[in-house]
């Protein structure tokens, strides 16, 4: 019996307790394969009936990945075949509606969305049946009419009887996902509203599921991030508990920052529904910017991606908005220890929806009470908000518009009333971020085998620091253009290509040191020569990147794709990206892979800039091979393991010639590791289990000795779980492993009398000491209250339970003579509070 | 790219990182240890004489270098030209190079633990004048000649007038006990914790100006039982 495919299902029969489900007895296809979308992530849904010979019929695809794959979707289903379902041991025809696995071993939940809605006309019985709650409407479920009389509900989760005689009737709606109802009606009457109480592990189908398209690709739908331990309800923090991702710092500079597969936080893009996002969280990374209820999946992508991304030697991080839903008034009240917010949507008729969302930080408040002392306090304590306005039209199913604005604003500023002991030049510091950004994206299906998809956006992006009496005042204003055209040409080959543009307008105002780079020893900022620069221009890339599908062998795939990039203004280069992913699929649950490529990236802007760095500089560059296998061993377990090996070279490196300019592209490096995931998924206990055994080293320049990378970790593992106890609880833990950070030993070099400062200087080899290792358990509860149209989620989440001092960052007295671990939080209980309705 | 500019510029808090409340007090003088170098006249004047002077805790035999180019003689990178010897004393007279400005010169000195070294910067755009540390007092009072063990001991440095708006910082240390806060701006009262037992505190005020400019002066309080 295979669940999965049994997300929910009414009967034409009799007593719904002797319902016997229909078992799938073919081989479940592989979608992404037959639609020859590697990329495929979203598993489509489609309602079918299938008859007492098990055959299927009237098939009608509910949701999917776009108009042009109806049709394949279809056949896929009706090669299908399947047991009959029974009914006190006499076949039945039923009608399911099934979300189709794309990953043969996993499966998403039933979609949220329901059918075209169909109109309701006046009946002798007639009503609505929703889910309790969340009102969402249930569609496809059978009702029973005084135990022989049946009909289902319609797309809008409406059904009715007619001719009924007058007086009292039984009436009663059996369900999977939820709790039969038996209700007397009186006919005449009023329409109906039935609210079905969901069953407990109903919401918590959906788990993490994943599919090679890239070389490595992992999805996880934002329903079940949100619940991970520590995360404090913020999905994207899911990030930091999956394979190739470095455990983040909590304390520092680089707090929160995330490295993966041994690469630079900053070669890592984001990406909000495939246009660049530029700040995915506030500063400190403490919550991520975008509010959780519209965003639908967090697709992660360690290495090798597609060419349809570029300038990035890292990896790939894409956040899905969700659909506004269009089935009434909706909103959403969160309260946790980091701030409150709000959220409605409201559906405008003729295809439009619109949403706004609001949110507002109370750290500041928190903070101003604990810093504030007698030599420092806080002018502005760190406080963030964010706020998010949506519309979506949906005129039809080929076309989708879907407008976003959103921003943030996250400021702090600590004053000093007495110069700082260490550094008396250190008189204070503000950290000041801020952006707007504008875009859109419009799909169209053009035909029955082209698809078009637009992206535009702009921004304003602001970043101020401004440590002592420095200041690095940053605006730029990217004007951001992204088209694809996507062509099923047979079924053994396909073909997407597309454009990317960007047209970026900068200022800078500076009076600064350059920053200090990865690997070197940090100097007090009085001793380092202050840079003062005004810059402003423009500078832009353009890249355009083709990609072949092709399917040489039933089970054989193989894409491969160019991206060729340039850019121009304050830097200019041009880059050659190809990359092929072959998949082989072994087996009906099993998949290998191979992949290999390069990615160029190009340097950061303060290396380019002329007063910081070197106009000369070039592309830095990545060259990956990626073997993977990925292993079901039933509907509720999966393995998958990847092993990586990146060389970099041509990366940016400080110089120390006189005379030389500040960077060049001398530095070179590589990275070797194997990821593994292990997936657990039953109606009550999900969860899993990631684990990367990685190497990350550098050599900065030639002869120097190579050494490790500065967020190298050797070992990393992420345990994470949740249970479902019962009327709506739910128990959930992450366990985390990590190998502590390299890191420089330092030492005095001399006393600078002019700075009035001790300088360091590097007792041993560059990061040739670690900190000692992480770990770390975060437990979470919550309960789910759920009244008539709105719910209530209530959780308590404790983080660091062991109450563990990990070492984030080593620091040093005044005169680097005594050495001070900085430790993380200690145990940290929290709460949180959301309705919805 | 642009993503990567808000992570460059954000490397700009490294210093952020900084202890401020750990180990050894910056203030209490336990070991040799060098506190300032004065430069007089505090402006460069290439060709024409400057006297060198550092203030220091139990050191002596100072030897004295310069860069023979506008560049710290760190380590590393050291001098990339070479050194300049200038001798030994302290203070100590040189002749200004004609064409090195600024003049980097550092003072070393041998301690039990190895070499104490300290550079300064010397330009010519620095103030002619040094700033003074006139007097030392209580803040409402002169200075008590002795104070009783663990007694809390409030302590300002009377300046010079300041020549301009420049920011001056006042760094107090002692052989006895600790000051808390370690610095202040200008005349500001801080707060010195006498130790618990029985002895004789030397107590120094470093006045700095924002220009490399220094001045000093020194005192002596006994610490006793009332």
């Amino acid at each position: 019996m295979n669940p999965a495919w049994l997300v929910a299902i009414s009967l034409f029969g009799a007593d719904p307790p002797e319902i016997v489900r229909p078992e799938v007895t073919t081989p479940l296809p592989d979608l992404a394969a037959a639609l020859h979308r590697r990329d495929l992530v979203h598993a489509p849904t489609v309602t079918v009936t299938i008859d007492t010979d098990g055959v299927p019929g009237d098939i009608a695809v509910v949701s999917g990945p776009g108009t042009r794959y109806e049709r394949a979707i279809r056949d896929a289903v009706a090669a299908l075949r399947f047991s009959p379902a029974t009914v006190d041991g006499a076949p039945r025809a039923v009608r399911l509606e099934l979300a189709l696995p794309v990953d043969a071993p996993l499966w998403q939940g039933v979609a949220r969305r329901a059918p075209e809605p169909t109109p309701i006309v006046r009946h002798d019985v007639a009503g609505i049946v929703l889910e309790r709650g969340t009102r969402e409407v249930l569609a496809g479920l059978p009702v029973i009419l005084d135990g022989g009389r049946q009909t289902l509900t319609d797309a809008d989760g409406a059904f009715a009887f007619d001719g009924v005689p007058a007086g009292p009737h039984a009436l009663e709606i059996p369900a999977f996902d939820h709790e039969p109802e038996r209700l007397t009606v009186t006919v005449p009457g009023d329409p109906l509203v039935v609210r079905l109480e969901p069953r407990s592990q109903r919401r918590y189908r959906t788990v993490v599921a994943g599919k090679t398209g890239d070389a490595t690709k992992i999805l996880v739908p934002v329903e079940r991030a949100r619940e991970v331990a520590g995360s404090s309800g913020d999905p994207v923090k899911v990030l930091e508990s999956l394979p190739g991702v470095a455990r983040p710092p909590a304390a520092g500079p680089s707090a929160g920052q995330i490295s993966i597969r041994g690469s630079a936080p900053e070669d890592t893009r984001y990406y909000l529904d495939g246009l660049p996002l530029f700040q995915l969280y506030h500063f400190g990374n403490i919550y991520s910017v975008l509010q959780d209820p519209w965003i639908a999946d967090i697709d992660y992508r360690p290495g090798g991606f597609s060419v349809e991304f570029g300038d990035a030697t890292g990896g790939l991080l894409n956040v899905t908005l969700a659909d506004l839903r269009d089935d009434g008034f909706h909103g959403d009240v969160d309260v946790n220890v980091y701030h409150a917010g709000a959220l409605f949507t409201a559906p405008l008729g003729a295809g439009w929806t619109v949403g706004a969302a609001f949110r507002r930080s109370y750290v500041d408040a928190i903070l101003s009470a604990v810093v504030d002392s007698e030599t420092a306090r806080f002018k502005t304590a760190p406080r963030y908000y964010d706020y998010q306005l949506r519309a979506d039209w949906r005129p039809d199913r080929t076309r989708t518009l879907r407008l976003a604005v959103f921003g943030t604003d996250d400021d702090l500023q600590l004053v000093r009333s007495e110069p700082d002991p260490n550094d008396p030049s250190f008189t204070g510091f503000r950290l000041s971020r801020s952006f707007l950004q504008v875009q859109g994206t419009y799909t169209q299906q053009l035909s029955a085998d082209v698809g078009m998809k637009l992206g535009l956006a702009t921004s304003y992006q602001r970043l101020t620091v401004a440590p002592g009496g420095n200041l690095f005042d940053l605006t730029f204003d990217p004007v951001i253009l992204r088209g694809a055209l996507d062509w099923r040409g047979t079924s053994t080959f396909a073909l997407r290509g597309g454009l990317d543009a960007s047209l970026t307008r900068f200022a800078v105002d500076a009076r600064t040191p350059a920053p200090t780079k990865e690997g070197q020893v940090a100097s007090p900022t009085a001793t380092q020569t202050v840079i003062s620069a005004r810059e402003e221009g423009f500078t832009g890339d353009l890249a355009g990147w083709v990609e072949a599908s092709w399917r040489p062998l039933e089970r054989v795939s193989v894409i491969g794709g160019v991206r060729l990039t340039g850019w121009s203004g304050s830097f200019d280069a041009l880059a050659f990206d190809p990359r092929v992913t072959i998949a082989w699929d072994a087996g009906p649950l099993t998949t290998l892979s191979l992949a290999g490529g390069l990615n160029h990236q190009a340097p950061a802007p303060d290396e380019t800039s002329t007063a910081f760095g070197n106009p000369d500089l070039t592309t830095e560059r990545s060259a990956y091979v990626n073997v993977g296998v990925r292993q079901g061993f039933s509907d509720v377990l999966s393995v998958d393991v990847q092993g990586f090996y990146k060389a970099l070279d041509d990366l940016v490196t400080p110089t120390t010639a006189p005379g030389a300019p500040r960077y060049d592209n001398a530095g070179v490096g590589w990275v070797v590791g194997a990821e593994l995931l292990v997936r657990l998924t039953t109606p009550i206990v999900d969860g899993w289990v990631s684990y990367t055994l990685s190497r990350s080293r550098r050599t900065d320049r030639p002869g120097d000795p190579e050494r490790f990378y500065s967020a190298d970790q050797t070992h990393v593992l992420a345990i994470v779980a949740g249970v479902d106890l019962g009327a709506r609880w739910r128990f959930g833990g992450r366990f985390r492993y990590a190998t502590g950070n390299p890191y420089t030993p330092l030492e005095a070099a001399y006393y600078d009398a002019s700075a009035d400062v001790y300088v360091p200087r590097a007792a041993a080899l560059p990061l040739s000491q670690r900190l000692a290792a992480f770990f770390q358990l975060d437990l979470r509860i919550s309960k789910t209250f759920v009244f008539d149209t709105w719910e209530l989620v209530t959780y308590l989440e404790v983080s660091n339970v062991s109450n563990r001092e990990n070492i984030e960052q080593v620091g040093y007295n005044f005169d680097y003579s005594e050495r001070q671990d900085i430790t993380s939080l200690p145990l940290v209980p929290s709460l949180g509070i959301r309705a919805r309705w | 790219m642009l993503q990567r500019a808000l992570l460059a510029a954000l490397a700009l808090a490294l210093p952020m990182s900084a202890c401020d409340d750990m180990g050894a007090e910056p203030s209490m003088l336990d070991a040799p240890r060098f506190l300032a170098v004065r430069a007089t006249p505090g402006a460069l004047a290439p060709g024409d004489e400057v006297t060198l002077e550092a203030l220091g805790w139990r050191v002596d035999a100072v030897t004295w270098a310069a860069c023979a180019t506008a560049w710290a003689p760190t380590d590393p990178p050291s001098c990339p030209a070479g050194e300049i010897a200038l001798g030994s004393g302290n203070p100590l007279t040189i002749t200004a190079p004609a064409d090195v400005d600024p003049l980097w010169v550092r003072a070393t000195a041998t301690a039990p633990d190895g070499v104490l070294p300290i550079v300064r910067a010397l330009a010519s755009d620095a103030r002619a004048d040094n700033p003074e540390v006139l007097a030392l007092d209580s803040g409402d009072g002169p200075l008590p000649v002795a104070v009783a063990p663990g007694a809390e001991q409030t302590v300002r440095a009377r300046l010079s007038a300041a020549v301009d708006d420049g920011e001056r910082v006042v760094s107090y240390y002692t052989s006895a006990g600790s000051f808390t806060p370690f610095r202040l701006y200008d005349e500001g009262v801080t707060t010195l914790t006498a130790p618990d037992a029985p002895a004789e505190a030397t107590i120094i005020a470093v006045v700095r100006d924002d220009a490399g400019g220094a001045g000093w002066l020194t005192a002596t309080l006994r610490v006793e039982a009332p």
